[in-house]
């Protein structure tokens, strides 16, 4: 009840004038460049923290929660819109919500992923605002071996819901860690296959990667395949509104993702962006009709933007209690709060309790307003859609060329992202899955840092590791078991279809 | 592209991807200190991993040539010509950046893509080009302070 009194109290700080319209204008403008590919949720905010300089500490912490927000946003119109993913927690969006946008329902994609973003944060928000200290202490608990079998569990889900192709998802997330791998090691600072070449010692980028073979690989498709050009998208703008068949199908995914996004994303390290894997893997399990999912329904869109946001607010929990950003966009929320005079750390909350409960209340207004200024702003995404392709496409490829540029102001980025948006086409057209080689580059450093930490601690004995760490025993034991269930079944099918291929023959 | 070469693509992806398993190995085994299971050194997370490409890829491999040749269905319509030109202007383009300016190396290749892409005609492309390269440059200097390259012009 105490925590309830003290969030009122921040709401009641957070509602002036000056600060509603700091919200409106972070929103806008996060949107706004959020959905330039290539700048995500830490190229946004780092490009427009500069504004909030000389604010208020209140007035610039809402303005920051609402670029955070919009361009979280703006991150999931290019997924929906255009294929491209700004951030690693946008990459499951894609798998739905694009087929949406090509079936010409954009706007009910955008729309569905507003308001699951939405519910998502407000579920997000309520287990922050009841559980904050207590969930931190089980979250520190988790040790080296904990992460490590949390890594490979989200790594071996990600491939089992890779369809019939998970020994190619097992090829290509070997392929993503080990391009991880790339440039100086933290741990000795040795350098790893850079081959001499300055610009691979600081490692292949995340961003330009993504934008690589998923934007680039995009780009070609549409310009190179004619039947990918699409003929411009016809819609009309009333229909681009989730009707009741949409809410009815949706509802229960948000409650459900919401709550088990907070809940991963409570685990350090990549907490959202597996959340968004878990949340998709498990309605897909759940579902009715599973073979659905992928072919644009908005299920699909509403379980990972529900989980993503609930899993950012569960992210704030170590920040703001432990003063420990795990995320880079964590980090970067964190440099903002220290830019304004405001450290987070174990005494944060007890020091600074009208900012912390402020700063609470200011995400959850930037969430609020997000989805007022958004909703009505859908049909403009959306049109965007119903520009000539053959203008687009190629103007895309320059905006993602200047993007990949912003983010470590390299040339060689730009050649990274042709290169691995040409491997990438070939990989992609040949079946292997384009997020898991993403998702493996993503986690290889947590995964090489807890692996090798559990090695070194247990003296090179893993078994003896998990069995004096059951949690960590048991996560293991479900994503194998997972693997293998889902594994044998498309063996199956694999050697029924080689034999009705020869019994036809 | 060849339909020979099509045909045989995924196992051609296939064989690419062991290879670049058995580089992977290679080179750890050459330039990096691997330590042992104990004592891990910072080579043996790549030799781990370029273990496992070389394993799972041989096992992939396996699987393409219990297969018969067919060509991949998003390789079907591919128009090759328009593939390898669009590849080529984003090389022209990455290798000019630096000389000839953001500006200017924007304008001339997003006005030969828009060529490709389709555009009819030659007046369209390059007003078109102009205005937005023009407006991308404007954007990310002004607006969001990059630093893009700048060459003979801006």
């Amino acid at each position: 009840m105490g925590s309830l009194l003290l969030l009122l109290n921040g709401f009641k700080d957070c509602m002036t004038l000056v600060n509603i319209l700091c919200a409106i204008v972070g929103c806008l403008l996060g949107s706004l460049i959020g959905v330039l590919p290539g700048l995500g949720i830490s190229g946004t905010v780092a490009i427009l923290l500069p504004m909030t300089y000389g604010m208020q500490p209140l007035s610039a912490l809402i303005m920051i929660s609402g670029i955070y927000f919009g361009s979280q946003y703006g991150g999931a119109i290019t997924s929906i819109l255009v294929n491209i993913p700004g951030e690693a927690t946008s990459i499951v969006t894609c798998f739905d919500g694009h087929p949406m946008a090509k079936a010409g329902k954009a706007g009910k994609a955008l729309s569905i992923s507003a308001i699951s973003s939405f519910i998502g944060g407000t579920i997000g928000m309520l287990g922050l605002t009841f559980a904050a200290s207590a969930l931190a202490r089980v979250a520190l608990s988790f040790g080296k071996v904990e992460f490590f079998a949390i890594v490979v569990f989200g790594l071996l889900m990600l491939t089992s819901i890779s369809g019939k192709n998970q020994l190619k998802g097992l090829v290509v997330v070997c392929l993503g860690v080990l391009l991880g791998c790339v440039g100086l090691d933290t741990l000795y600072g040795s350098a790893r296959y850079t081959f001499k070449i300055v610009h691979l010692y600081s490692g292949i980028s995340f961003v330009t990667f993504i934008m690589g073979v998923y934007g680039i690989t995009e780009l070609i498709s549409a310009i190179c395949i004619p039947e990918d050009q699409g003929d411009v998208i016809e819609f009309r703008l009333r229909d681009q509104l989730p009707d009741k068949t949409d809410v009815k199908r949706s509802w229960k995914t948000v409650l459900r993702c919401s709550i088990l996004g907070f809940g991963v994303g409570l685990v350090p390290g990549a907490g959202s962006t597996l959340a968004t894997f878990f949340a998709y893997g498990m309605e897909r399990s759940l579902s009715k009709h599973p073979d659905e999912f992928g072919t644009g329904i908005p299920e699909g869109v509403a379980a990972p933007e529900s989980a993503n946001n609930a899993a950012m607010y569960a992210g704030l929990v170590p920040l703001l209690s432990l003063g420990l950003p795990f995320t880079s966009s964590m980090a970067l929320l964190m440099n903002a709060f220290i830019v304004h005079g405001i450290t987070p750390g174990p005494l944060f909350i007890s020091e600074h309790p009208d900012l912390f409960w402020g700063l609470i209340a200011s995400m959850f207004i930037g969430n609020i307003i997000l989805l007022v200024i958004n909703l009505p702003l859908v049909g403009m995404w959306a049109r965007l859609l119903k520009v000539d392709f053959s203008i687009l496409m190629p103007l895309i490829t320059f905006i993602t060329f200047a993007g990949g540029y912003a983010i470590n102001y390299s040339v060689f980025d730009m050649g990274v992202m042709v290169v691995c948006g040409f491997i990438g086409f070939f990989l992609g057209a040949c079946g292997y899955n384009m997020a898991a080689l993403a998702v493996g580059l993503f986690l290889s450093p947590t995964l090489e840092s807890a692996f090798l930490g559990t090695m070194t601690l247990y003296h090179g004995n893993l078994f003896a590791a998990l069995w004096d760490r059951k949690v960590a025993l048991v996560i293991l034991s479900i994503g194998i078991f997972t693997f293998v269930f889902s594994s044998v079944k498309s063996i199956r099918a694999f050697f029924k279809a080689q034999k009705e291929k020869v019994s036809f023959q | 592209m060849k339909e020979e070469i099509l045909k045989r693509m995924r196992k051609i992806v296939a064989i690419f991807l062991l290879i670049l398993g058995v580089v992977g190995l290679i080179v750890a085994k050459q330039t990096m200190k691997i330590g042992s299971f104990a004592k891990p050194n910072s080579g043996f997370a790549p030799m781990l991993f370029s273990l496992l490409l070389i394993i799972f890829s041989v096992m992939n491999i396996v699987l393409e040539f219990l297969q018969p040749n067919s060509i991949p269905d998003k390789l079907k319509n591919v128009n090759w010509i328009k593939f390898f030109l669009y590849i080529a202007i984003c090389i022209v383009y990455v290798f000019l950046v630096k000389r000839l300016g953001f500006a200017v190396d924007t304008f001339i290749c997003l006005a030969a893509m828009l060529k490709l892409a389709g555009l009819k005609g030659w007046v369209k492309p390059v007003l078109y080009s102009l205005a937005f390269s023009a407006a991308i440059w404007a954007l990310f200097t002004f607006a969001m302070d990059v630093p893009l390259p700048s060459g003979i012009l801006i």
